[in-house]
């Protein structure tokens, strides 16, 4: 059976919000699809060479986790996982994670912290946490477009001009609760605030991320919309859709 | 408000989970001393309301002229107002866990918001959980004085549940594979140093991160205990304890004749930690160890705390286990399948206005280790969210039963299962009290808290 491996970073730093469930996810659509799917943790001192993973994960934390993976990620890890995401690999962050792959991070009391500069963003902290649920509209190939998160954080970001945003916000903050626009994707690298988990609530964004990872491997991704792999998802989405009478009209 | 409670002693109880248990324990101590007790167990969500409902109470007091505890469970978000305002005689922190996260952002935020608590009130005496390093971590550089509980011993690793087995050293396990985590391990709460940041080591490990730890790079380890908690056996009708005062021996840490052994009839692990917090305070207000366990054998489950719900001789008992985070739900979870009348499990959980709508947390409970094959209710606000979260941990939809209406899924389940024994319904808070209102005949507020 074909294998895909998965670079889970600093798992044992950021994983306050449940992001977990995105590995999870991944894993078990992975094995329905006919894949074997190993995860590898990677965290701080440990060695990361990209090129043996086909898709990374890099999840949400408290801001004192976060420092406490910078210097690893920026001064260690940083360059190599560049070059992988200029390469094409496949890879997923989530808040945190998805922060620090802009220019910079600016504190609450107006430090900057470098980031890798891979995503054109730079983060803001501002008095105020953006908390709620996260509903934003997407222009990416998959079939149901509207993505469902629960967002919770401080920083605000904001886009450059090479930025293009995964989708736009209908209910929720998104990137900065000023320009509607929510989440970053720059080739294969696609960074949101959506926890809540994000893609066991989208499956078919965790399909469309393990089907990038397999074409890129030369492997063959055969679509299966059988039901059964999306047990409970309707029901769930609608509990939250429902909850706002602006989106009655939209597709669960 | 300070000049009105400043001729009594007064309690504030803070933490993410435990607070209204270790409340409602320390209440049933000091009323068995025949101390009168003021409690604010008719929890509002208002400081106003709060105060106003304080100062009524205290007017009952003043006319009693009796000696009076004030027993005062504080949420974390007014922890700061009310220790500042009441400069209570104690404080008392449970622990801290990932609970309503969309409330306090950060784990770390909320132990900020109760250190300048702390601060605000420098001659509180200060209660702390040993065991979980974020509490014990606040008494760095406190002037006042700190005192401890925790677990004496530790389950071996052979001979106890599968989830007393963790083994918190990351170099000890296997590098892949999700199912292959150890329980807790990366999803526990502070698995570093508050001081320096390096991994803490494990000496033993009750649940979650709550044990005996070392940080290997810096000073900063478990306390020695004030109050030391032996779990023995357990089953479901409670736990065998040996308590042991080593507030006595302080400074020599000899173990003397001030142990008990007793039968605590609330189950689970982290009610031992409620029950040992509760025996420290009185402890510390002189009251003898051996009055103290007097009355803890006397206290039964109750509000959710492993209750039983009533029913009539026919129908099914049902055991009613409230857990609102990851940490409760695995430890619960883990302990309730070891149960021998464990027949059926139900989970529900409920929203209420402003709070508990993020369900990120489901993800973090550790539903791939459940040693159970049954038929699983799931109901509540959240039920297919929770049904959804049971599917990815490999619970098929044949295995489930999703009902919201918690009342029909309580009839599902009795329909659908023919195993004697008692079914184990887990319930956040908010979900509790939708239960108990259905179960439980004249609810009262202080019930419903």
């Amino acid at each position: 059976m074909n294998k895909l491996r998965l670079a889970y970073l600093y798992p044992d730093y950021l994983n306050l919000y449940g992001d977990r469930g995105n590995i999870i996810c991944l894993r078990k659509r992975a094995i329905w699809h006919n894949f074997d799917f190993e995860v590898t943790r990677i965290s701080i001192g440990d060695k990361f060479e990209p090129y043996k993973y086909d898709l990374i994960f890099m999840g949400g934390g408290q801001d004192s986790d976060q420092q406490l993976i910078y210097d690893d990620l920026i001064n260690d890890k940083g360059e190599r996982l560049k070059e992988a995401i200029e390469a094409g690999i496949v890879m997923l962050s989530i808040c945190g994670g998805y922060q620090l792959m802009g220019h910079r991070y600016v504190d609450h009391s107006g430090r900057e912290i470098k980031g890798l500069g891979i995503l054109d963003i730079e983060t803001i902290a501002k008095p105020g946490r953006l908390v709620g649920d996260l509903i934003f509209e997407t222009q990416l190939p998959i079939e149901n477009k509207v993505l469902i998160g629960f967002e919770n954080h401080g920083g605000r970001t904001y886009l450059g001009k090479k930025a293009k945003p995964i989708g736009k916000v209908l209910v929720g903050s998104g990137n900065n609760g000023e320009d509607q626009s929510e989440g970053v994707y720059y080739k294969n690298l696609y960074g949101t605030y959506s926890h809540g988990s994000f893609l066991p609530r989208n499956p078919d964004m965790a399909d469309y991320l393990l089907k990038l990872a397999v074409e890129r491997k030369g492997f063959e991704w055969q679509e299966d919309n059988n039901s059964k792999f999306n047990q409970f998802v309707l029901p769930a989405r609608k509990r939250i859709l429902t909850k706002y009478s602006k989106l009655s009209e939209l597709e669960l | 408000m300070q000049e009105i409670f400043q001729n009594q002693k007064s309690i504030l109880i803070t933490g993410t989970n435990g607070k209204s248990t270790v409340a409602y324990i320390l209440k049933e101590i000091f009323l068995k001393a025949e101390i009168n007790v003021i409690s604010n167990l008719q929890r509002e969500h208002t400081k106003e309301f709060r105060a106003n409902e304080f100062l009524e109470d205290r007017l009952v007091a003043y006319k009693s002229k009796k000696q009076t505890i004030l027993i005062l469970e504080i949420d974390e978000a007014d922890f700061q107002y009310f220790a500042e305002k009441i400069q209570p005689d104690f404080i008392i922190v449970t622990n801290f866990s990932r609970n309503q996260m969309e409330r306090y952002g950060e784990l770390y935020t909320l132990r900020k918001n109760i250190d300048r608590g702390l601060e605000l009130s420098p001659k509180s005496k200060i209660i702390l959980c040993a065991d979980d390093p974020l509490v014990a971590a606040l008494a760095e550089n406190r002037k006042s004085d700190c005192y401890y509980y925790g677990m004496d011993n530790f389950p071996a690793r052979d001979s106890s549940p599968e989830i007393f087995r963790s083994t918190p050293r990351r170099a000890n396990l296997p590098r892949h594979d999700l199912e292959d985590y150890t329980y807790g391990l990366f999803y526990r709460e502070a698995p570093h140093c508050s001081f320096c940041g390096t991994e803490l080591e494990y000496q033993g490990l009750a649940y979650a991160n709550y044990g005996s730890y070392y940080c290997p790079n810096c000073q900063f380890r478990r306390p020695n205990l004030d109050l030391g908690v032996t779990a023995l056996e357990r089953d479901m009708n409670g736990v065998d304890y040996v308590f042991q005062n080593w507030l006595a021996d302080r400074a020599s840490r000899r173990r003397n004749h001030n142990s008990i052994k007793f039968n605590f009839k609330i189950p689970g692990l982290f009610n031992g930690y409620n029950a040992g917090a509760a025996t420290l305070c009185a402890l510390l207000f002189n009251l003898s160890l051996t009055d103290i366990i007097t009355t803890l054998e006397q206290i039964l489950p109750e509000n959710g705390r492993f209750e039983l719900l009533p029913h009539l001789p026919s129908e099914r008992p049902i055991c009613l286990v409230t857990a609102s985070n990851p940490e409760a739900v695995n430890c619960a979870l883990h302990e309730i399948m070891h149960f021998e009348d464990f027949a059926g499990l139900m989970i529900s959980n409920d929203s209420i206005a402003g709070f508990q709508q993020d369900v990120s947390w489901l993800w973090d409970i550790f539903f791939e280790q459940m040693p159970y094959a049954g038929i699983v209710g799931v109901g509540g606000d959240y039920a297919y969210d929770l049904a959804l979260r049971l599917f990815y941990s490999g619970v098929e939809k044949e295995r489930m039963i999703i009902e919201q209406d918690h009342k029909k899924l309580q009839s599902k389940m009795a329909m659908t299962i023919d195993r004697p024994g008692r079914f184990y319904w887990l319930a956040n808070k908010p979900a509790r009290y939708s239960i108990r209102k259905l179960f439980v005949r004249d609810l009262t507020i202080e019930e419903a808290k």
